[in-house]
């Protein structure tokens, strides 16, 4: 697996609009919008929980270093709205994920918004109304 | 580790969404502050809460055999959870705060809100999942009580006894939701709150209410898939006078239900911010009596 992170805000305004909400907890206490991050790694482990589904994904970078993303999703009661279940990701999934880094530095957590599949399925993650930027689409 | 740095636009862009989010901000958005988004648009571009629905049902309000409106049905938003001032359509400073809230708000912390803890969000403020109304004894008779079940933000309920008394203020004792007796007037379902903590974030700014507050709420079905709700809160604690806000709830997607959301069970709540929870959470009041 690859890892490539991205910190590289000039474009983000274009793709992704600011947006004022709410849910669980403030996106802007827990996660920086200047810090998006993608890479692709596999699935370890899936909380199916509140307030926010969990999944695990292991992550190596260039030099073979193996570290685990803990990755914030929506609840799981909008999930399921969504048509997400608790079976919809497996432990073992090779997937392209998106999101915002936490704010305290290293911690491997992030904010959510896109889990794509091999398959090229794209999932619902982003644990939306809280604040976090949004795509533009 | 080293990271390697590189720009993801292209797979921003390339990556489709499942679903198009449709409304789901409607959760915490009235109609009235934001439109309606057209069903399969652009829309808000949420993912996760944003759920898909259709524009509800505008078929006229349904009633119980003995005429009083049938409030059930799974209704989402109705109140807000970001902001309560511009969200129940006050201008940004409308809220008359006394001088202490002005002050205390000034420096509040955010990261300290009691709802991000899985406690109570109190009244009016409301999380963006669905809820209910539930009559005892049942739907058709008159009720003793009405309950509002709530999904989220921790799976609560609110109990509201019809035509009731509140309590002496000698016996009342305060609690995240207070004390709510109910009656009709006419088709408006008005509920009166006192007794509360003085515990509750109004919203995510911080808007306190104390152990002093009054909370009126008045909700009206205006047709099957709409229910307006009218707060106003009086509390001289905080506020120099009593102010009003106003909020739409809409009908959810049929055969949607209530889901579990226990909200304690996993959470991870400052792990990524490098905060930890507060050791308490404190009655909110002006710096004199505290």
């Amino acid at each position: 697996m690859k890892l490539s992170r991205c910190v590289a805000a000039a474009g983000l305004g274009v793709l992704l609009g600011a947006f004022p909400a709410a849910a669980h907890h403030s996106f802007s206490v827990e996660y920086d919008a200047s810090k998006p991050v993608s890479f692709e790694g596999v699935v370890t482990r899936i909380e199916w929980t509140n307030p926010h589904a969990r999944v695990y994904v292991d992550v190596s970078d260039a030099a073979g270093k193996v570290a685990t993303w803990n990755l914030e999703l929506a609840s799981p009661s909008a999930l399921a709205r969504n048509g997400w279940s608790s079976r919809t990701l497996k432990v073992g999934d090779k997937v392209k994920v998106q999101g915002f880094d936490g704010r305290a530095a290293n911690t491997y957590r992030m904010n959510a918004t896109s889990i794509v599949l091999p398959s090229g399925r794209s999932l619902f993650s982003g644990s939306a109304d809280d604040g976090s930027p949004q795509p533009n689409r | 580790m080293r990271k390697v740095y590189s720009l993801v636009a292209v797979l921003a862009v390339a990556a489709p969404p499942a679903l198009s989010a449709v409304d789901g901000l409607a959760a915490q958005a009235p109609a009235q502050q934001q439109p309606a988004q057209p069903q399969g648009g652009r829309g808000l571009g949420a993912l996760g809460q944003a759920v898909r629905r259709p524009p509800p049902p505008t078929t006229p309000t349904p009633r119980l055999p003995d005429g009083t409106v049938d409030l059930s049905g799974l209704w989402v938003g109705g109140g807000t959870d970001g902001d309560i001032e511009t969200g129940g359509g006050l201008k940004l400073g409308e809220i008359p705060v006394l001088p202490w809230v002005k002050e205390y708000m000034a420096k509040v912390d955010p990261t300290a809100d009691p709802s991000s803890y899985c406690l109570p969000m109190g009244i009016p403020r409301k999380a963006p999942y669905p809820w209910r109304f539930v009559s005892d004894p049942a739907p058709g008779r008159a009720a003793q009580r009405i309950f509002v079940i709530e999904e989220g933000n921790i799976h609560s309920y609110r109990q509201i006894f019809m035509n009731g008394k509140h309590p002496d203020e000698s016996v009342l004792v305060p609690t995240w939701f207070g004390h709510s007796v109910g009656r009709w007037e006419g088709d408006t379902l008005v509920i009166e709150t006192i007794g509360f903590n003085g515990k509750v974030w109004m919203d995510r700014r911080g808007f306190p209410q104390t152990e002093r507050a009054s909370v009126t709420e008045r909700f009206t079905r205006t047709n099957m898939g709409t229910l307006e709700r009218v707060v106003t809160i009086d509390d001289p604690g905080a506020y120099s006078k009593p102010w009003t806000v106003r909020f739409t709830a809409r009908l959810s997607n049929p055969g949607d239900e209530l889901i579990e959301y226990i909200c304690n069970e996993n959470n991870q709540y400052g792990g990524a911010g490098g905060f930890g929870a507060p050791r308490e959470f404190p009655v909110i009041g002006p710096p004199a009596t505290r």
